[in-house]
C-alpha cells in the first residue's frame, strides 16, 4: 500500500530526526485506524480460539454454570487426564499421523511427477490435462464414489480409504504446472545435452527448483489429511481405525464421552461431557500447528520469487 | 519432447480417449455391482425346526444408528453371543453405527445396495421412503417359520398398529403402548420456595411463577425438542386424549375421544388444545420459557444447570441429569400428569424398527439370528445390557443394575420388547411401575384406526407446502412463542384451503379403513 508506506516513512524519519517531515493529522489517523483494524481482526480470531485452550482448562461444573470465559474461575486438568487416560486418543492420534504422514508423501509421489508430465508438452500432456479439468467439474456423485471405495475396491475400515480418495487433487496440479511452466527451458535443455534423462532431469534439475510450490502443496495436502473426517464417517467402522478429527466430531455427538473414550480408571467418577471436546480440539492441533514452522521459510522464498522477477 | 502431433490428431486421441473413458465407465455400470436382490431368499415352505448344526460361518452385518460403544467393548459382548451361537446358527456379528448427526449414511449403505443383513429404520427417520423404494423384506410370511420368538414377545396389537400398507416391513421395537411422559424438577429448588410436588398444571404454574420470581437467572422450564412445550401437555391429557394425526407436518388434523372423526383445527378447534395454546404462550409472555427456544433447547437443559423443570420423555430422572444436577449441588426428582384411572386412547405406534434390506444373502439367519435374540431372558439381557456380572447384575426379575458403564443401552436399535424388558435401578421403583404400567396394552383404549397408515400419494403437493407453514407458523404456537391470535389466524388464511383438501381424504382413507374392518 503506497499510502501506508509513505505516511510510515515520514514518521519513521521524522523520529530519527533526519527530517522534518510533515506527517498530516489525516495521514496519522489513517494509519492507526488501519492498525485498530488489523489488531481488532487478530483478536476476532484469537479470542474464539483462546476460549477453547481456557475452556479445556476449566472444570466441567463451571462450565456448565458459567459457560466459556476468557479468564475461568477454576482451573483443572481433569479433561485432559479423562482423554488421555481413555483408550481411544491414542488410537486416534496413531491414525491421524500414519494417514497424513503416509498420505502427504503419497500424494507428493503422485501429484508432482504428473504435474510434471502436463507441463512438458508431450503428446499425452493434452488429453491428461483435459481429464484433471474434466474431473473437477464431473464427479460420479456420493453413491458411486461409495461403491467404488467400499465395494469395487473393498476398503471399507482400512486406512487405505482414507488415503487413497485424496491422492491426485486436480487443483492442486494445475498449481504445479503453473509453477513448472516458469523453469527456464534452458536450464532442461542443458542438462539433457549433458546425458540426462527425463527422470534424473524430473529429480535434480525441476524439482529442487520447484521446493516452494513442492513445500507448498505437500502442506496443503497434509492440512487436508488431517482435517478430514469426511472419509471416517462414510468408510470407517471400527472405532480403532477413527482419525482424531472424526474422533472430534463423535465426541460432539455422543450423548456420553465414556460410550467412546474407552474405559479411563474407575478415578474419574464423573464424565466432563464438554470438558473432553475442548481438550481434544486442542490436542487435535497441536501437531498441525507445529508443520507450520518447517515450510514457513519456503511461502516467504515464493511470494518474494515472482516480485524480483524481470 | 517427444513428437508433436497435428491438430487433427489430437482431436483423434482426445476423442478417443473420451470414448475409452466413457466405454469403460458403462462396462463397469453393467458389470453386477456386488449382491443383487435376486439372492436365495428363505421360501416360506421352509419348516419351523431348529436350523442344522453344522452350518457354514456367515457374518451377520448390522447398521445401526447412535452412539457407538467403543469396538473393544462391543467387541466383548458380541464375542459372548458367537460363542453361544457356535454350534447352531455359527454366525459373526458386525455392528455398524451411524452418528445421529449423520443418520443419512444409513440411506447411502441402502441406495449403494451394500451388503447389508439388518438395518435401522423409522417412521422418524425414512422408512415410509425406503419401503416406497421397496428395498425392505416383506416380513409376514417369513417370522412365523424363522422368528417365531420375535412374534411371541410382542402383543398382537403392536404387531397390528405398526405394518405399513397392510404388511410387516420391519419389526417394532418398542415396550410401551403410549410414551410416557415427564416433567423433572429441581427438589432443591423447589423445597427453597416451600412448594409441594406439583400433581398438575396449575400448580407446576405456581412453581414456575416462583421460581422465576426467586431465581430470575434461571430458565424455569425448557423443552429441548423444538420447543414443544403443546405436545408435552397435550400428551399428558388423559380426559379426551387429544392427538394430531400420525403423519409428520399434519398437525393441524387432529382426532379427540375414539369416533374416527378427523378433525381440522382451523374450523373446528379443540376447546382443549386451544386453551393449551394459551397457556404455553401465557408462560412465553411471563418469561418462564427461553425465548430462544428453537434454537438453543438443548442449551438449557436440566444437566447445565440453568433449568428449574425440564420435560422429558420415558419416566425416571436420566442418570446424566441427576449426577450433573449432584455435582453442581442439586437434587432431582420427576413427575407424570398421566392418570392410570382412566383410559388414554393409543394407535400402539411404536418409533423404531428393525427391518431386512432385500440386498442381504443371508435373510434367514438373520431372522434366525433375531429369533434367538427374542428366545430367553438371557439371550436379551446380554445384546441389551452386555455381559451379566461384567457390565450389569439383575435387580429383581424386572430391573437390573450397572456395574460398568462402557456398554451403552440401545436395544431399541435391535431387540427391544416388552416381555424381557429390565428397568435400571437408577430409576427408581416408582418409574419401574410406571414402565410396567405403560407396557400392559390393557391399560389403553386401542385407537380406532389403529393399524391404518395414510397414504399421501393424492395430495403430496399439499403436503409439501403445509411442511413449510408448520416451520413458519405451527411451531410458534406450539412453543408459544408467537402472538396467539394473530399468528393464528395468518395461518388459517394460508393453510386452511389446503388443510380441507388434505382433511377430505385422510377422512375418507380413514373411513375405508373402518369399513374393511367392519367397525
Amino acid at each position: 500500500m503506497p499510502v501506508l508506506d509513505t505516511v510510515n516513512t515520514k514518521i519513521r524519519m521524522q523520529r530519527a530526526g533526519r527530517i522534518k517531515a510533515d506527517v498530516t493529522l489525516g495521514e496519522r489517523a489513517f494509519l492507526y485506524s488501519i492498525y485498530a483494524s488489523v489488531i481488532a481482526f487478530a483478536l476476532f480470531c484469537l479470542i474464539p480460539f483462546w476460549l477453547v485452550v481456557a475452556g479445556s482448562f476449566t472444570p466441567e461444573a463451571n462450565l456448565r454454570l458459567d459457560g466459556f470465559r476468557l479468564i475461568p474461575r477454576a482451573f483443572s486438568t481433569y479433561s485432559y487426564e479423562y482423554v488421555i487416560h481413555g483408550n481411544q486418543i491414542g488410537n486416534s492420534y496413531l491414525v491421524s499421523f500414519s494417514v497424513t504422514i503416509v498420505g502427504t508423501l503419497l500424494a507428493l509421489a503422485v501429484t508432482v511427477p504428473f504435474a510434471y508430465v502436463l507441463s512438458r508438452k508431450v503428446w499425452i500432456s493434452r488429453p491428461l490435462s483435459f481429464l484433471s479439468y474434466f474431473t473437477m467439474v464431473v464427479g460420479g456423485g456420493l453413491v458411486g464414489f461409495y461403491i467404488l471405495v467400499s465395494k469395487w475396491l473393498g476398503l471399507k475400515d482400512t486406512k487405505w480409504a482414507l488415503i487413497l480418495p485424496y491422492l491426485l487433487d486436480p487443483f492442486f496440479v494445475f498449481v504445479l504446472l503453473a509453477y513448472f511452466r516458469t523453469v527456464p527451458e534452458e536450464m532442461i535443455e542443458a542438462a539433457v545435452i549433458d546425458g540426462a534423462n527425463d527422470l534424473i532431469v524430473f529429480w535434480r534439475v525441476v524439482c529442487p527448483l520447484s521446493a516452494p510450490i513442492i513445500a507448498t502443496i505437500g502442506l496443503f495436502y497434509a492440512l487436508r489429511y488431517w482435517n478430514d473426517w469426511w472419509l471416517a464417517l462414510l468408510f470407517i467402522d471400527s472405532s480403532a481405525n477413527h482419525p482424531l478429527q472424526y474422533m472430534l466430531k463423535q465426541l460432539q455427538a455422543t450423548t456420553d464421552a465414556r460410550f467412546y473414550i474407552g474405559n479411563p480408571s474407575p478415578r474419574f467418577s464423573t464424565v466432563p461431557n464438554y470438558g473432553v471436546r475442548l481438550a481434544t480440539v486442542v490436542m487435535t492441533i497441536g501437531p498441525i500447528i507445529l508443520a507450520y514452522p518447517f515450510v514457513q521459510r519456503y511461502f516467504v522464498r515464493g511470494i518474494t520469487l515472482g516480485a524480483l522477477k524481470g | 519432447m517427444g513428437t508433436k502431433l497435428s491438430r487433427r490428431q489430437m482431436l483423434q486421441l482426445m476423442g478417443s480417449t473420451v470414448v475409452a473413458a466413457a466405454g469403460s465407465s458403462l462396462l463397469a455400470a453393467c458389470k453386477p455391482a456386488g449382491p443383487t436382490a435376486t439372492t436365495e431368499g428363505p421360501t416360506a415352505q421352509s419348516t419351523i425346526e431348529p436350523s442344522p448344526a453344522a452350518l457354514e460361518q456367515v457374518t451377520l452385518k448390522l447398521a445401526f444408528a447412535g452412539d457407538a460403544p467403543s469396538s473393544e467393548v462391543l467387541g466383548e459382548v458380541l464375542a459372548e453371543a458367537e460363542a453361544r451361537l457356535a454350534d447352531t446358527l455359527n454366525v459373526k456379528l458386525d455392528i455398524s453405527f451411524a452418528p445421529w448427526s449423520d443418520m443419512s449414511k444409513l440411506d447411502l449403505i441402502l441406495q449403494s445396495g451394500e451388503d447389508i443383513d439388518l438395518i435401522f429404520d423409522a417412521p422418524w427417520w425414512h422408512i415410509h421412503q425406503n419401503i416406497a423404494q421397496d428395498f425392505y423384506v416383506v416380513l409376514d410370511d417369513l417370522l412365523p417359520v424363522y422368528a417365531p420368538h420375535v412374534l411371541e414377545v410382542r402383543p398382537q396389537i403392536m404387531w397390528d398398529a405398526n405394518k405399513f400398507n397392510g404388511k410387516v416391513y420391519g419389526i417394532p421395537l418398542g415396550v410401551f403402548c403410549y410414551q410416557g411422559r415427564q416433567s423433572i424438577i429441581r427438589k432443591d429448588i423447589r423445597e427453597a420456595l416451600g412448594l409441594p410436588k406439583p400433581t398438575n398444571w396449575d400448580e407446576m404454574e405456581a412453581l414456575l411463577k416462583a421460581a422465576k420470581e426467586e431465581y430470575p437467572d434461571m430458565i424455569p422450564i425448557n423443552y429441548f425438542y423444538f420447543g414443544d412445550y403443546a405436545s408435552h401437555l397435550t400428551t399428558q391429557d388423559f380426559d379426551t386424549s387429544p392427538r394430531s394425526t400420525t403423519m409428520p407436518d399434519l398437525d393441524v388434523l387432529y382426532m379427540e375421544g375414539n369416533d374416527g372423526v378427523v378433525r381440522n383445527m382451523f374450523e373446528d378447534m379443540s376447546e382443549r388444545i386451544w386453551s393449551i395454546f394459551q397457556r404455553v404462550h401465557a408462560w412465553f409472555e411471563a418469561g418462564y420459557i427461553p425465548s430462544d427456544v428453537l434454537t438453543n433447547g438443548q442449551n438449557y437443559m436440566m444437566n447445565s444447570g440453568k433449568t428449574v423443570v425440564d420435560c422429558q420423555t420415558e419416566f425416571g430422572v436420566p442418570v446424566t441429569h441427576r449426577k450433573d444436577v449432584e455435582a453442581m449441588g442439586g437434587e432431582t426428582e420427576w413427575v407424570t400428569f398421566f392418570d392410570r384411572s382412566k383410559k388414554r386412547v393409543t394407535n400402539f405406534l411404536q418409533y423404531n424398527f428393525i427391518c431386512v434390506p432385500k440386498v442381504s444373502k443371508n435373510q434367514e439367519r438373520s431372522l434366525r439370528f433375531l429369533d434367538w435374540a427374542n428366545a430367553s431372558k438371557e439371550n436379551y439381557d446380554l445384546l441389551a445390557y452386555g455381559i451379566p456380572g461384567k457390565h450389569w447384575e439383575p435387580a429383581g426379575d424386572d430391573m437390573y443394575r450397572v456395574l460398568d458403564a462402557s456398554y451403552p443401552w440401545f436395544p431399541y436399535m435391535w431387540v427391544w420388547n416388552p416381555t424381557y424388558e429390565r428397568t435400571n435401578e437408577e430409576f427408581g421403583a416408582e418409574a419401574a411401575d410406571w414402565n410396567k404400567w405403560t407396557m400392559d396394552a390393557n391399560n389403553f383404549e386401542a385407537d380406532k384406526i389403529t393399524g391404518h397408515t395414510f397414504n399421501n400419494d393424492a395430495v403430496v403437493d399439499q403436503m409439501a407446502q403445509l411442511g413449510a407453514l408448520k416451520t413458519q407458523y405451527y411451531y410458534p404456537t406450539s412453543s408459544g412463542t408467537a402472538d396467539l391470535e394473530t399468528n393464528w389466524q395468518e395461518y388459517k388464511e394460508k393453510a386452511n384451503d389446503l388443510v380441507k383438501v388434505v382433511q377430505e381424504e385422510y377422512q375418507r382413507q380413514v373411513d375405508e379403513f373402518l369399513a374393511s374392518k367392519g367397525g
